[in-house]
């Protein structure tokens, strides 16, 4: 501030030095200043059109635009050089003063007065024609006019251009045109006024009526034009930022169009993304970018507060620094607890200029619009998240399409080639010959059906919402039976052994069944003649079950592998087995269902051990698959508590049978 | 005239049902059959035996079929060598990828005998014309 201020002092000193150039040029001298009561009406007349300045909006800047030159044309032709300077200063003045201004600016204003003045003054001097009623003296005098209200707006253009830190060229361009207007008016009143002056003295007194009117006219003009362009800036703000967009770009188009809507320099748009977390963008002339937490802190807080434009001093100092330097600021948001919340707030050069609301009106109406757009691009980020995802999923289908088609497509060949070979031969094979074609196209037969088999139960258990039982299983009994079944099936000797005897775990007995089942199953066929021990335990959160085998085992490359869908170590052994290489693949899924898990590990002096964990069913089931719980007919009263993520209870009561 | 007629025959593939099935087809119509199942050895006894036909399964251990065909199609003396490729890879780029690596056939699984017999008939007249 101190560069600005050092500045403005030195623009205001500038037109001291000027003034006293003039004067000392023009000889000016105090006596013949002229009538001093003509002075002193001048400098009132000078002070109340001061009091009554039209403030014009043009994009940032204000223009204020006054009758002064209407005034300074008459007294051209009332006072010498130096008496005209002394009116206008005095007038100037005064009109500040009234207007509670802070000394600083009204030493300015009237220093920046003296200026332009005294070169009208001298210049109309120059001129020498002082005939009021002569065509040729208001040509004169409207050429001082000219002359004051150029070196005047090239002063106030400086001082804009000062505090804005903007390009001096620029401003003076923008409102030009209407000061130039507004002086040709203004002037031209003057000479009006001079001219019925000349007619009766008191024959200017019937302009004032006229004067009033226009000038009321005009004002409310210009409000209303002011207020028309709002509104439609505002529909044309609500269409451009219809379209769909990511969350970012959303704020980023909406803070821009905020910013122009409401003639700001900055602007920030802030609204809690799709996690719930706020976040903003900032927007000014060097371009959009993120808005740090604290900014949005900031903007939040003044939103919750009464007012809907601040000054700024009026702007908390603890926000401060966290927002962008402005003048004054106008916020909106929609209520807090609507669905789509967004806060917008838009920072500007100009200050407050009293109770004028239609700045926040239009802000408060585009807000609305802006938690719908914010609410889209949510939705339109959900859409392409939940695109992409089936796109995956899509992908992932196909593959495993290709794979099983691959896998369903070689027993099929086999089968098919030996018929084939059957029918075409049939007089040319010798009875062994025979013998094995029709025992090939069995076997093949047989295993495309447990490879279709397997397949299904591989698709549903890929289904998430699997619907599992829960039933309390007593290993002993359980795996005691399962092993006398499968002795039945495979002739394998197995060995079970469950430590504590009393060992309970809550889980859907068919599944486990399914489950261990194959384990053994796996067991028996690649490690054929090997004891296999089913072991059951009891492990902190729960219970785990491990299938012993001591065969030729699996090496360390390979033991993740293996639980991969149609994955097969050693091939050939597997079509004499007829493996279908989604055995293990299985087993995973449904330990998973189960809520636990199924590892590989080696068997001390060689062989594999299954390892399966699962939950004892007494704390949490997993919850990333809703599971229906379904009370069973139990040997026991159990009243248990399962509590699932979201922290929901549900009691699950048995009952004696 | 050199005698070009198709008489031997070298089948690699690791699937024993399939194998035995050529076997059975191929001897029965009067042709030879030398059987590999893996690529390398594949490769190896082509090379050294310089068969009339070559009967090739894509998927193999060791050395793919594809890369057995390149190997083959590379080497002056087993360049001329027509190599009929089998397999269950039925995309179009699969099969594409047969045409380009310079299969003279390419036969997706499940094959039918007769279609391979044709085209070893059709290979038959050719070479002596």
């Amino acid at each position: 501030m101190g560069t600005v201020t050092r500045k403005v002092a030195a623009l205001a000193t500038a037109h001291l030095v000027v003034a006293m150039a003039v004067a000392l040029g023009g000889r000016w001298t105090a006596s013949e200043a002229g009538d001093l009561s003509t002075i002193a009406v001048l400098a009132g007349v000078f002070a109340i059109v001061g009091l009554f300045p039209m403030h014009l909006e043009l994009s940032r800047h204000a223009c204020t635009v006054t009758l002064t030159e209407a005034v300074l044309v008459v007294a051209l032709f009332q006072v010498s050089p130096a008496g005209v300077v002394l009116a206008a200063a005095a007038g100037e003045a005064i009109a500040c003063a009234l207007q509670r201004q802070r000394p600083g600016k009204v030493a300015f204003n009237t220093a920046a007065v003296l200026g332009p003045v005294a070169l009208a003054a001298q210049l109309f001097e120059w001129l020498g024609v002082r005939d009021a009623a002569s065509p040729a003296a208001w040509a004169t005098a409207l050429a001082a006019a000219a002359v004051y209200a150029v070196v005047n707006h090239a002063s106030t253009s400086a001082v804009i251009s000062i505090t804005a830190r903007q390009h001096i060229g620029r401003i003076f361009l923008a409102s030009v045109a209407t000061a130039a207007t507004a002086t040709v008016v203004s002037a031209s009143l003057g000479l009006c006024v001079l001219a019925l002056a000349e007619v009766t003295p008191a024959a200017p007194l019937l302009v004032i009526p006229l004067i009033l009117a226009v000038g009321l006219a005009t004002r409310s003009l210009a409000v209303q034009r002011a207020e028309h362009l709002r509104f439609e800036r505002l529909y044309e703000a609500s269409s451009r930022t219809s379209g769909l967009q990511g969350f970012e770009d959303a704020l980023a188009t909406l803070a821009a169009e905020a910013r122009s809507l409401v003639t700001g320099s900055a602007a920030i748009c802030c609204a809690p993304d799709r996690s719930g977390v706020w976040r903003g963008v900032v927007i000014d002339d060097t371009g959009a970018v993120a808005a740090d937490p604290a900014a949005v802190r900031a903007v939040r807080q003044l939103s919750g507060r009464a007012e809907v434009e601040f000054s700024e001093g009026a702007v908390p100092k603890v926000l401060r620094p966290h927002l962008p330097a402005s003048r004054s600021v106008v916020v909106a948001s929609t209520a807090p607890d609507s669905d789509a919340p967004a806060v917008l707030a838009v920072f500007r050069e100009i200050d407050v200029a009293g109770p004028d609301t239609s700045r926040s009106d239009v802000l408060a109406a585009f807000a609305g619009h802006c938690a719908l757009t914010v609410a889209n691009a949510r939705l339109y980020e959900e859409v392409e998240d939940s695109l992409r995802q089936q796109l995956d999923v899509n992908r992932q289908k196909d593959d495993f399409v290709a794979a099983v088609s691959h896998e369903l497509k070689t027993p099929l060949t086999s089968m098919l080639g030996a018929l084939s070979t059957l029918r075409r031969l049939t007089t040319r094979l010798t009875d062994e010959q025979r013998e094995r074609l029709v025992e090939v196209a069995e076997r093949q037969g047989q295993r495309l059906h447990r490879l279709i088999d397997d397949l299904l139960t591989v698709a549903a258990a890929e289904d998430e919402h699997v619907a599992c039982n829960s039933e309390s299983v007593r290993l002993l009994e359980f795996l005691g039976e399962l092993a006398d079944d499968l002795h039945a099936a495979t002739e394998a000797v197995i060995a079970v052994h469950v430590e504590p005897d009393t060992l309970i775990v809550r889980t859907d007995a068919l599944k486990l069944r399914q489950l261990v089942a194959n384990l053994v199953e796996n067991a028996s066929k690649y490690a054929p003649g090997s004891e296999i021990d089913v072991l059951a335990s009891a492990v902190s959160g729960g219970v785990a079950i491990c299938v012993v085998d001591h065969g030729p085992g699996i090496p360390e490359p390979d033991r993740e592998r293996v639980f991969e869908r149609f994955v097969q170590l050693d091939q050939s052994s597997t079509r004499t087995k007829g493996g279908t290489g989604l055995g293990l693949y299985l087993c995973r899924q449904l330990a998973r269902i189960l809520g636990g898990g199924l590892t590989l590990e080696e068997t001390t002096g060689g062989g594999c051990t299954f390892v399966l964990a699962l939950p004892s069913g007494l704390g949490g089931v997993r919850p990333s698959s809703p599971i229906r719980v379904v009370a069973t007919g139990g040997d026991e009263v159990h009243h248990e508590q399962q509590e699932d993520e979201a922290g929901l209870a549900a009691s699950i009561t048995g009952e004696d049978r | 005239m050199s005698d070009t007629s198709v008489r031997r025959v070298l089948v690699a593939d690791d699937d024993p049902d399939i194998v035995e099935l050529l076997r059975l087809n191929l001897e029965s119509n009067g042709y030879q059959v030398t059987s590999v199942e893996n690529g390398e050895d594949a490769r190896a006894v082509a090379l050294a035996e310089l068969p009339d036909l070559v009967v090739l399964d894509v998927m193999m251990p060791k050395l793919n079929g594809l890369e057995v065909l390149a190997a083959l199609k590379a080497h002056d003396s087993t360049r001329e060598i027509p190599i009929v490729m089998l397999t269950a890879r039925a995309s179009d780029n699969d099969v594409w990828e047969g045409w380009q690596a310079g299969a003279d056939y390419y036969i997706t699984k499940p094959f039918d005998l007769d279609e391979l017999l044709r085209f070893i008939g059709y290979l038959q007249v050719n070479a002596t014309l």
